[in-house]
């Protein structure tokens, strides 16, 4: 039998990458069109936009990861009301799924516009 | 470890109505205007929402005023300075002093029995919350009379809410309730959240707690996320109003879009942390009346996490107007429609949960599907305004005035109206009236929608937000009249809503055990008992009601855990967070004064400072502390610490002085909501640091490092002598806290007076210029941190000395270290905010 | 006075705007930005109406249809369909139609006509440069600009926090202490329009407005040559109301071109006469209004920056109304 997640808070885990994630590319936007480095490229891709999908893929691949896992790892439905543990395991493996899929589908939506808006008008 | 509290509980059946009374006796509070002295979570939370109540009252009427004024153009009943102050007021109260706290008050009053448990695990920290707002919230109120009520906005946009366009007190006003009343918000969740981790009854593992906790638990933690910004902005718009520190003043490097930024980040939380604790109620209140268990719990709780989440990634929809470039603006309006998800998730999980049940169409479902229909249209014009070049046409219109009340509500008033009529028999022991109730959903939903449908036309026509009046000739006539109409209406509703509530207390049929019918723990018994629950029992279910036939009978008889109550002992279980197990008894304090008191001497400082007596206010902020250090003040662990038999075969420790009782949990929340408070203060410094255009120039301020790396070495040296000390703490020895803790406090002392002495080190004064304002209140928020630092090592030292640490005891010295580490931390960090940038400059 | 004043005054202002009242009105567009939000907005509407049949007629199902019906799908069925997959699908066509609006917000462009508005409590200070102006023209409460050419607007605030708004012609944007903002408008057809100012800005707000009259690009040069000429006292008569002018101490905050009336703080007066209305959008201009306003501007318009100056004889009162209407 896989493992069951130990706590609650591998919860949140997919919500605090979007956070961070989130948090990234709008400090960074901000600073770089304050600054200016907007007009700057890398071989031929603006900076700005290639930083922004970067760190798009770098948020959604350990999402995704995080979610995959905590699928395979929730364990089987269980009738008996007492085995709290697996019932509770599998909830926890669920929802952690769930979210995995929600903020994954999120972070892609929020690093999109990058590639279709010009970065600092 | 030592002495077995009492052999008694072995046997707990041997005598229940000793048992009954004796817990009955412990747990009740005193009568008459003693009853203040109560800090039981009954007490607590009836306190709150019946305040809440009160306020919304007012703040409605200032709404109906509003909307006589705007009924015919160019209307003069009101002159513009009255209405300006008005509809100030009408948001100000709406959103602070009635929608979260009567929600908190909702949850301070259902928690504990919906969790089986006995009361909240601090109930003297709920009663100073509640004394808090109640004496915030009419500190706030007072200026109505006086005519010196807030009038720049719920939003109190600096430039216009600064000395120079609001000389009068009208924004401190605002400024100081606010944030006086904001205290409970704060200890509230706090509360809220270690209750709903450590102290459900055995077997709720996370899975089986009833969603309404599930959703107070994000709220709490939004709560303590939250608002910390709206705090932080708050103090420094204090600052600049009362010193003149240039926080928002663009003349002196200051922006007023720091204020924008602040204030949202708190305010569009808020709007979330509203509505959560209303769907709450909604998924209590659906599954009782469609008789099925809620559908799709796992989706709902997944909708509650992802609307918790993404709800701090919506606040520049609020500044789409502001000239933020269009990209940083993309991620919001993505962020902001993503919301759709998690909400659409949550309306279809109640439409399921009806779907696959047998509605009986009583008020509290009629209210539920208001709600639904509401909701679902406040929520598409919210898709509607996240799309940024739609908003930037409708932004401050009254399609936005539509919009959010359409949400609010729709998705948090009628969700309390639903909650008020069906827990009524919880509280008042009696059934509401089917008909007034029915009468009263009516008339308040199509009064809600003849008073905001209109809005969202006129808003596309034209009608700017904020406006005491408008110009005949432009087609706003007929809206408005309408929608005036339609208030009366509204408010009508909610008068026959309050006659029904007055009917049923008087003389309603008495309900009985569990009315509705209902599948949660809080019906188990009404009225319920002061103690909530005669005995703690084990639950299996979701729905224990109704998947635990025998419950109600076992917890009478005494069979679950702690049925007695020690010879007068207030005791309650606390148990692990995610499974449930029981851990460790707490013994709760019963009635007392001193959360009044402390609050009062808080309330000193407030209006001192409001009436601009410094000097006063420093004596209130001192008698304040000394309010709490007698609060704290370590008592006499005399038999109130070994082990218990909270049930035959079950041993479980007390939790006075343990190193894992609830207080280490309320610890860890109050310093994250504390990095938030410090969060958003080095936000300031960033945000007005990236904005200074010559931020290469001379006139910034270049403090000098090396001062403040000798104190910043103090408070680590302190630090690295409590870690010893806690370490050899561990290992049973007493003697290196007794000496450790007053070393730790002479180093702080030393750094923080050498601190204040060099503070000209921070360069340039405070009110030359923004960044230098901020130096400074980064300075002053690491002092009063290190001199609360000193306080709480205090506090253990006083207990180490008597004696009171032995092994896995020493909560106290636990606390003090790691206050002092997040202290220690937090001037490290303020180091590298203070002296890096400009290296990098 | 006083009251009298509001009262026979204000029938006049609605009869002024009864003539047009769509003229603030975003659904009304007259410019290529509210056109294609309009067409936006509609879009929405419809999308979104049948959404909202559709989940109100599962709502209807969920409480009424019978219950062997019902249990032919499962409610976690109807979560995915509803709660996810609805959204996923409407919030991206949403987004990319946004993407296809025209963004008002643009980086300056010196080589345009520029029109820079000012916010002031409670009145729009305008300024327009550009290819071929020496000088700035200054103007106040009324913009006008040519049909069919983008329009540069600077925005900036002398005071609080204003934001300014052609519901007919584009979208707001916020003038913020400390930082200038730049928009780009262009009308689709000539017309006169109402703009008003949306972020709160103290006691009258309300009644911050203004006029934007779309021209022919032609008589749009000759109105904008005629508006830089300065505009000195023809004639004994309007001698004596200019030295009333100045008794009165109307120069300290307002200027009029070509005299010694060089104040700031007010609205430039030097083609006042030829505006649409008076006290920024609410009063339709002429003799009466004029002196109304000039003696009563606290009850008209209550915490103003104009006193009322009731000092002047009704005689005074009067030559000073009319040579300021003929300004034109």
């Amino acid at each position: 039998m896989p493992s069951v997640p130990k706590g609650s808070a591998i919860l949140v885990a997919p919500a605090i990458l979007w956070s961070a994630h989130f948090l990234f590319v709008y400090v960074f936007v901000s600073l770089a069109c304050l600054w200016g480095w907007h007009e700057a490229t890398v071989m031929g891709v603006r900076v700005v936009t290639a930083a922004v999908a970067l760190a798009t893929a770098a948020a959604v691949l350990p999402i995704a990861l995080l979610g995959v896992r905590a699928w395979r790892s929730a364990p089987g439905a269980t009738a008996d009301p007492t085995d709290t543990r697996s019932r509770r395991g599998r909830f926890i493996a669920q929802v952690t799924a769930a979210q995995s899929a929600l903020f994954a589908f999120s972070t892609i939506m929020v690093g999109v516009p990058t590639l279709m808006r010009p970065p600092c008008v | 470890m030592t002495d077995i509290a009492s052999p008694r509980t072995d046997i707990p059946q041997d005598e229940p109505a000793r048992q009954r009374d004796e817990l009955d006796a412990a747990w009740r509070s005193p009568a008459g205007w003693r009853a203040i002295s109560a800090v039981n979570q009954t007490y607590v939370g009836r306190r709150f929402v019946i305040t809440g109540f009160i306020y919304f009252l007012i703040a409605g009427i200032l709404g109906l005023v509003i909307r006589v004024q705007l009924a015919v153009p160019e209307n003069d009943l009101l002159t513009p300075e009255a209405y300006n102050q008005i509809f100030t007021m009408h948001g100000t109260m709406m959103m602070f002093l009635f929608a979260v706290p009567i929600l908190e008050g909702v949850a301070v009053y259902l928690l504990p029995p919906m969790l089986g448990a006995r009361d909240l695990p601090f109930p003297r920290l709920s009663a100073f919350g509640y004394w808090c707002y109640l004496l915030g919230g009419l500190l706030l109120l007072s200026s109505l009379p006086l005519g010196l009520a807030p009038d720049s906005g719920w939003f109190i946009y600096p430039p216009l809410s600064s000395t120079l366009f609001s000389p009068g007190m009208n924004v401190d006003f605002w400024l100081l309730g606010i944030t006086f009343m904001e205290i409970s918000a704060i200890t509230a969740s706090i509360e809220l959240i270690v209750a709903i981790l450590k102290t459900r009854a055995p077997g709720m593992s996370i899975d089986r707690m009833p969603l309404f906790a599930w959703y107070i638990l994000i709220t709490a933690f939004m709560i303590v996320f939250g608002f910390p910004p709206l705090i932080m902005g708050s103090i420094l718009l204090e600052l600049e109003r009362a010193f003149g520190l240039p926080f928002f003043d663009a003349a002196k490097g200051g922006h007023p879009l720091l204020w924008q930024h602040l204030f949202w980040l708190f305010g569009h939380p808020e709007v979330y942390i509203i509505f959560l604790p209303a769907a709450g109620i909604m998924s209590m209140v659906v599954p009782t009346f469609a008789r099925h268990p809620i559908v799709g719990y796992r989706w709902l709780v997944l909708a509650a996490v992802g609307m918790g989440f993404l709800s701090f990634g919506l606040w520049v929809h609020h500044m789409f107007a502001t000239g933020i470039p269009q990209l940083s603006l993309a991620f919001f309006s993505a962020a902001s429609t993503l919301v759709a998800i998690p909400s659409g998730i949550q309306v279809f999980g109640w439409i399921a949960t009806l779907w696959h049940g047998r509605p009986r169409f009583d008020t509290p479902l009629l209210f539920a599907i208001g709600t639904i229909v509401t909701f679902v249209i406040g929520g598409f014009t919210g898709v509607m305004v996240a799309i940024v070049p739609f908003d930037l046409q409708v932004h401050d219109t009254h399609f936005v005035v539509a919009h959010f009340h359409y949400v609010l509500i729709g998705g948090a008033v009628f969700p309390l109206f639903a909650g008020i009529h069906y827990w009524m028999p919880l509280a008042l022991g009696r059934m509401p009236s089917e008909r007034l109730g029915r009468c009263s959903f009516w008339t308040m939903f199509a009064g809600f929608h003849l008073t905001f449908f209109p809005l969202h036309w006129l808003g596309l026509i034209g009608m700017s937000r904020r406006v005491y009046t408008y110009l005949p000739g432009l087609n706003l006539e007929l809206g408005n009249l309408i929608a005036t109409g339609g208030a009366f209406l509204f408010a009508l509703g909610v008068l026959l809503a309050m006659v029904n509530i007055l009917w049923t207390a008087r003389s309603g049929t008495p309900s009985g055990d569990n009315p509705w019918n209902a599948g949660t723990l809080e019906w188990l018994k009404v009225p319920t008992p002061a103690c909530n629950f005669r005995s703690i029992p084990v639950i299996s279910s979701r729905d224990p009601m109704w998947d635990q036939p025998k419950l109600s009978k076992a917890v009478e008889l005494g069979v679950g855990f702690l049925p007695d109550s020690l010879g007068g002992r207030r005791l309650m279980m606390g148990t692990s967070a995610t499974d449930a197990r029981p851990e460790q008894v707490l013994e709760l304090p019963g009635p007392t004064y001193m959360p009044l008191v402390a609050a009062l001497c808080v309330g000193v400082f407030f209006v001192s400072f409001l009436l601009k007596l410094y000097a006063m206010a420093a004596l209130g902020g001192l008698l304040s502390v000394a309010a709490f250090l007698v609060w704290m003040w370590p008592t006499s662990p005399e038999g109130r610490r070994g082990d218990i038999v909270a049930s035959p075969g079950t041993v479980l420790p007390t939790a006075h002085g343990h190193h894992a009782a609830p207080g280490s949990t309320a610890l860890n929340v109050t310093l994250a909501a504390d990095a938030a408070l410090y969060g958003s203060l080095a936000f300031s410094l960033f945000f007005l640091w990236s904005y200074t255009p010559d931020r290469m120039g001379t006139p910034l301020p270049s403090p000098s490092a090396w001062p403040a790396v000798l104190d910043l070495c103090l408070m680590l040296a302190g630090s690295a002598v409590l870690a010893w000390a806690e370490r050899r703490m561990r290992a049973g020895a007493a003697v290196p806290a007794m000496l450790g803790l007053p070393v730790a406090m002479g180093l702080a002392t030393a750094a923080l007076a050498h601190g204040l002495l060099s503070s000209g080190h921070l360069g340039l004064p405070a009110q030359e210029h923004a960044l230098a304002a901020v130096l400074w209140t980064l300075f002053g928020y690491q002092a009063i941190h290190a001199g609360a630092a000193v306080l709480i090592a205090g506090l253990a030292a006083v207990a180490a000395w008597r004696g009171h640490f032995t092994r896995g005891r020493h909560l106290a010295l636990r606390i003090a270290v790691r206050f002092w580490h997040y202290t220690a931390a937090l001037w490290a960090v303020g180091f590298v905010l203070v002296h890096i940038p400009p290296l990098l400059g | 006075m006083t009251r009298r004043v509001v009262i026979t005054l204000l029938p006049a202002a609605a009869l002024a705007l009864a003539g047009c009242s769509t003229m603030q009105s975003a659904l009304d567009p007259a410019g290529i930005n509210a056109r294609q939000v309009a067409d936006l907005w509609w879009l929405m509407v419809w999308v979104l109406s049948g959404a909202f049949v559709i989940v109100m007629a599962v709502l209807a199902a969920a409480l009424f249809a019978p219950r062997h019906w019902r249990e032919r799908v499962r409610g976690t069925t109807l979560i995915a369909a509803g709660g996810v997959a609805l959204p996923v699908v409407v919030v991206p066509v949403f987004l990319l139609a946004s993407f296809a609006v025209q963004w008002p917000l643009v980086p300056e462009r010196p080589d345009r006509l520029t029109i820079h508005v000012i916010g002031h409590q409670f009145w729009w200070e305008v300024r327009y440069t550009g290819p071929g102006l020496a000088q700035p023209v200054v103007s106040a409460n009324e913009i006008r600009m040519p049909v069919g050419q983008p329009v540069q607007f600077r925005l900036t605030t002398e005071d609080v926090i204003h934001s300014f708004w052609l519901p007919n012609l584009a979208g707001k944007i916020d003038m913020i202490p400390g930082q200038v903002n730049h928009m780009e408008i262009t009308a689709e057809r000539t017309g006169v329009f109402r703009g008003q100012c949306y972020e709160f800005c103290g006691a009258q707000h309300a009644h911050m407005a203004f006029m934007a009259v779309v021209m022919e690009p032609d008589g749009f040069a000759a109105w904008l040559a005629r508006e830089a000429q300065p505009a000195p006292p023809r004639g004994p008569v309007e001698e004596r109301a200019f030295q009333a002018f100045l008794r009165g101490g109307c120069a300290s905050c307002h200027a009029i071109r070509g005299t010694t009336a060089d104040g700031g703080g007010g609205p430039d007066l030097t083609h006042v006469g030829g505006r649409l209305t008076l006290a920024a959008g609410m009063l339709p201009n002429g003799e009466g209004p004029m002196g109304g306003w000039i003696a009563g501007a606290q009850n008209i318009k209550p915490g103003n920056r104009m006193p009322n100056f009731n000092g002047f004889d009704g005689e005074t009162l009067r030559a000073l109304s009319s040579y300021l209407y003929g300004l034109k």
